[in-house]
């Protein structure tokens, strides 16, 4: 997936041009650090916001979208936040799959259901295709952490996915 | 993992949440457009007023005089010894005027006023003596679930430069976490060159209590301070405590 083709694509003109290049993208990783579609919508536009009013120069498609990618999961921490702060109803009663097969529902409802950490490093890594080091250099954090995180986050997926076959 | 993979690539933003999206965004940009002219010369005016105030209260000059507990910030500027890490929270009156409160050791003080940002209640501290050291670090202690600390940084500008990594390495900030395999309890630095020693920290949720160590270094000398905030009744006290003093 980072292909030398990508890596000399031109970062997006502008905010709108970001929306229709990565609006998907950033959905998919909202929704699942999230759990609940209008709070993932509201991430996503508060995200491609601070994108048009900083206005960053960047070197490359894979930069920007890495940008991106910071910027949206920090967003979601701070929804998260202020989840925890304030009286909501549980967000898991809103992780909602109606729109998608049983079989999509249910791998998709097991991610979910991980701590925050595990779903964020299994989504970058396995749906977004990452490599280790750039998760590590995207989240901040180690890259024997995202390792750490990449095991346990399959344990404990393969455990709430009552299903055998997860390849 | 293929399963997950295919899985998601269904989810998708719909259609009404796109056009949703592109709205508000066309509208903050007709808004930044219409308002760059105006905003300069109010940027302007607000420039020549400021320093007109600065320079009648004596903050771009430093007058001797001792700090007291309740005092504007051209009092405390007066003794820059970088003998001690002094903390003060600055809060924000109706009139607009900042009130700066210096925190004694011991001393609980309850706070009024906090900034809401991004749905969080913060409170402003400022380090004084600033100017005697190259950095400042402000650190969580027993941070265990690992979402980011709710700390923010500033610039010069007093602007909330938010918790994205990516703004904050645009003004010289950096985050250091300790490595998850060595197994110890998660800490969070957040660390800038010191412009302005101003920092932001998020009230613990009613009946928590949440410590967080300040540290500001030079070549020679390392100083620390444990700020603690505790929430009680709706209101949140504000203590100092556990200065220590390292000389390299």
């Amino acid at each position: 997936m980072q292909n030398e083709q990508e890596n000399c694509t031109p970062p997006s003109q502008d905010a709108q041009e970001a929306l229709a290049r990565y609006g998907d993208m950033l959905f998919r990783i909202c929704f699942v650090l999230l759990r609940q579609r209008q709070d993932a919508e509201d991430a996503v536009q508060e995200t491609l916001l601070r994108y048009l009013r900083k206005a960053p120069r960047f070197e490359s498609e894979q930069h920007e979208k890495a940008w991106l990618i910071r910027v949206a999961t920090n967003v979601c921490k701070n929804t998260l936040r202020f989840r925890s702060r304030h009286e909501t109803v549980d967000s898991e009663e809103f992780a909602d799959f109606t729109e998608l097969s049983s079989d999509d529902g249910e791998i998709l409802g097991a991610l979910c259901s991980l701590p925050y950490i595990y779903r964020v490093v299994l989504q970058l890594y396995y749906v977004e295709g990452y490599k280790t080091a750039e998760i590590a250099r995207i989240l901040h954090i180690s890259l024997s952490a995202v390792k750490k995180r990449l095991e346990k986050g399959r344990k404990l997926l393969k455990q709430a996915y009552t299903k055998e076959d997860l390849r | 993992m293929k399963k997950l993979e295919n899985a998601e690539q269904k989810l998708q933003l719909s259609h009404a949440a796109r056009v949703r999206i592109g709205a508000a965004l066309e509208a903050e940009n007709t808004k930044a457009k219409l308002n760059k002219t105006p905003m300069r010369w109010v940027a302007a005016a607000a420039a020549v007023v400021l320093t007109a105030t600065l320079l009648t209260t004596g903050v771009l000059y430093r007058p001797a005089a001792q700090p007291t507990a309740e005092s504007t910030k051209s009092e405390f500027n007066s003794a820059i010894s970088g003998e001690s890490l002094r903390l003060c929270i600055t809060q924000m009156q109706s009139s607009g005027q900042s009130v700066f409160t210096e925190l004694k050791a011991g001393n609980e003080i309850f706070v009024e006023s906090a900034r809401q940002m991004n749905g969080n209640m913060l409170y402003a501290f400022e380090a004084l003596d600033i100017a005697a050291y190259d950095c400042i670090y402000v650190k969580m202690r027993g941070f265990h679930d690992d979402t980011a600390p709710d700390i923010a940084v500033t610039n010069s500008d007093w602007q909330f430069a938010s918790s994205d990594m990516e703004t904050a390495k645009e003004f010289g900030v950096y985050v250091k976490t300790q490595d998850e395999s060595q197994n110890e309890p998660q800490e969070y630095v957040l660390g800038y060159a010191c412009d302005d020693g101003k920092f932001y920290v998020t009230a613990p949720a009613d009946g928590e209590t949440v410590v967080y160590t300040v540290t500001a270094e030079n070549e020679t000398e390392t100083v620390s301070v444990d700020l603690r905030l505790r929430a009680v009744d709706g209101k949140v006290g504000v203590t100092v405590e556990n200065e220590q003093k390292f000389i390299k």
